[in-house]
């Protein structure tokens, strides 16, 4: 976690009057993103989004940065509201008499979400050259000798910057492994 | 010295972009050197990370709506109104809803009979009733066996905008701090709450709807158990149902 997620944290658990307006710009977009491409339902996805922010204030208090970051935190209760928003799509049976109950198992398709968006966040701290050259690697497609012809930087510093930058994320995935 | 400095072709192994011989002189330094093959053990699952990324991902997020909590930190609560915003069908003369109780509307409901529009035992919908022509009825069926809930939905057009008329019978009665919810639903879509109200002890209801949509845009009229409280999904909780169509 970095300082600034310190402070932050620190705040939302003494209840700041203005912490939750700053965690919701710092991580607003991550966690709706999440949301709307596990629910795939812009409507739901606001709907949750607010559930989980509020969430986040009502329980600040519990909030442990001894167990993860706050943004793992938030992400957390993202992934149990979507969880029980998709389990409320209640399947419509061929034959009315039939259970509505739902069955289908979500959480593991969620959670392959979550674990995407925690990736989207922390190729978000990275400086911009190292994330924009991952982003034309494993986005665009190209090698690193296409990156260094398209972009006009020397291969040598391509590579270098490739190491830094997996190197960066991989210190920033320890914690949360942990 | 930097294991990559050391090792410049680190890169370009975890990227699979070596040649044959780069691959071969390159291994040959993973067999000889702990500390770079302890760097490549690092490095390879964040490699598989950013593999599996899939393409939405890397695409810029979408905007988020605005923080919108009710009573909430000040500076939350300044970007948006101090409630939460509706969804147009939900606007209108359909505020009985106890998902927000904050608002008053448990209070009307702890009077027992839903009010705003009307639920009693009468005999049909109100005035000006359309020909037989303009409506149609469909039979709701229970979801809970041996539950004796039945009801017929009317369905009429009124003057350009539909309204649905549900007769309910053998509800069980309202319990404390639950409500009824009648929604129009599809299979796996998104889902419409349309109204709510209580039943007394007589398990019956009779409930006059405008329709903010045309009932056949979804598959089923739904009736389900709600609990009060701030969430206005659906409880899985559903009692009785039937086509629209």
């Amino acid at each position: 976690m970095d300082r600034d997620e310190q402070r932050l944290a620190q705040r939302l658990v003494e209840r700041d009057e203005g912490a939750l307006a700053d965690v919701y710009a710092r991580y607003g977009r991550a966690t709706f993103g999440f949301l709307l491409r596990t629910l795939r339902d812009r409507p739901a996805a606001e709907d949750v989004q607010q559930q989980v922010f509020l969430e986040a204030w009502q329980r600040a208090t519990q909030y442990d940065p001894e167990r993860g970051s706050l943004f793992t935190w938030l992400m957390t209760i993202a992934r149990s509201r979507a969880i029980d928003q998709l389990r409320r799509r209640v399947p419509v049976p061929q034959d009315p008499s039939e259970s509505p109950a739902l069955e289908t198992p979500v959480a593991p398709a969620v959670d392959e979400l979550v674990e995407h968006w925690h990736m989207v966040e922390l190729l978000r701290r990275l400086p911009h050259d190292e994330a924009e050259l991952l982003r034309r690697r494993f986005y665009g497609g190209l090698s690193q000798s296409e990156i260094a012809s398209e972009t006009g930087v020397p291969l040598g510093t391509v590579k270098m910057r490739m190491v830094s930058g997996l190197r960066r994320l991989r210190t920033m995935m320890e914690p949360e492994e942990a | 010295m930097s294991t990559h400095e050391r090792h410049p072709q680190l890169s370009a192994y975890l990227l699979g972009e070596l040649s044959a011989e780069e691959l071969a002189a390159f291994e040959r330094a993973l067999a000889e050197d702990p500390d770079l093959r302890g760097e490549v053990e690092r490095l390879r699952p964040v490699i598989a990370r950013l593999e599996a990324l899939p393409a939405e991902a890397w695409e810029d997020a979408p905007e988020p709506p605005p923080l919108r909590l009710p009573g909430e930190p000040r500076a939350a609560s300044q970007a948006a109104p101090a409630r939460r915003e509706r969804r147009w069908w939900r606007q209108g003369p359909l505020t009985l809803r106890p998902a927000f109780a904050a608002l008053g509307a448990a209070a009307l409901l702890a009077a027992g009979i839903g009010i705003g529009f009307a639920v009693d035992d009468g005999a049909g919908p109100s005035a000006g009733a359309p020909s037989a022509a303009q409506q149609r009825t469909v039979a709701l069926a229970p979801l809970r066996q041996g539950l004796g809930a039945h009801g017929r939905a009317l369905v009429a057009d009124a003057g350009g905008r539909e309204r649905v008329t549900l007769r309910l019978r053998g509800l069980p009665p309202s319990r404390a701090h639950q409500f009824y919810e009648v929604w129009l639903m599809d299979a796996n879509g998104p889902l419409i709450a349309i109204g709510s109200f209580r039943v007394g002890a007589d398990g019956r209801a009779t409930i006059e709807l405008p329709l903010p949509v045309e009932a056949t845009r979804y598959q089923y009229f739904d009736i389900s158990v709600q609990p009060e409280g701030n969430d206005t999904a659906h409880s899985g909780d559903s009692i009785l149902r039937g086509a629209t169509a």
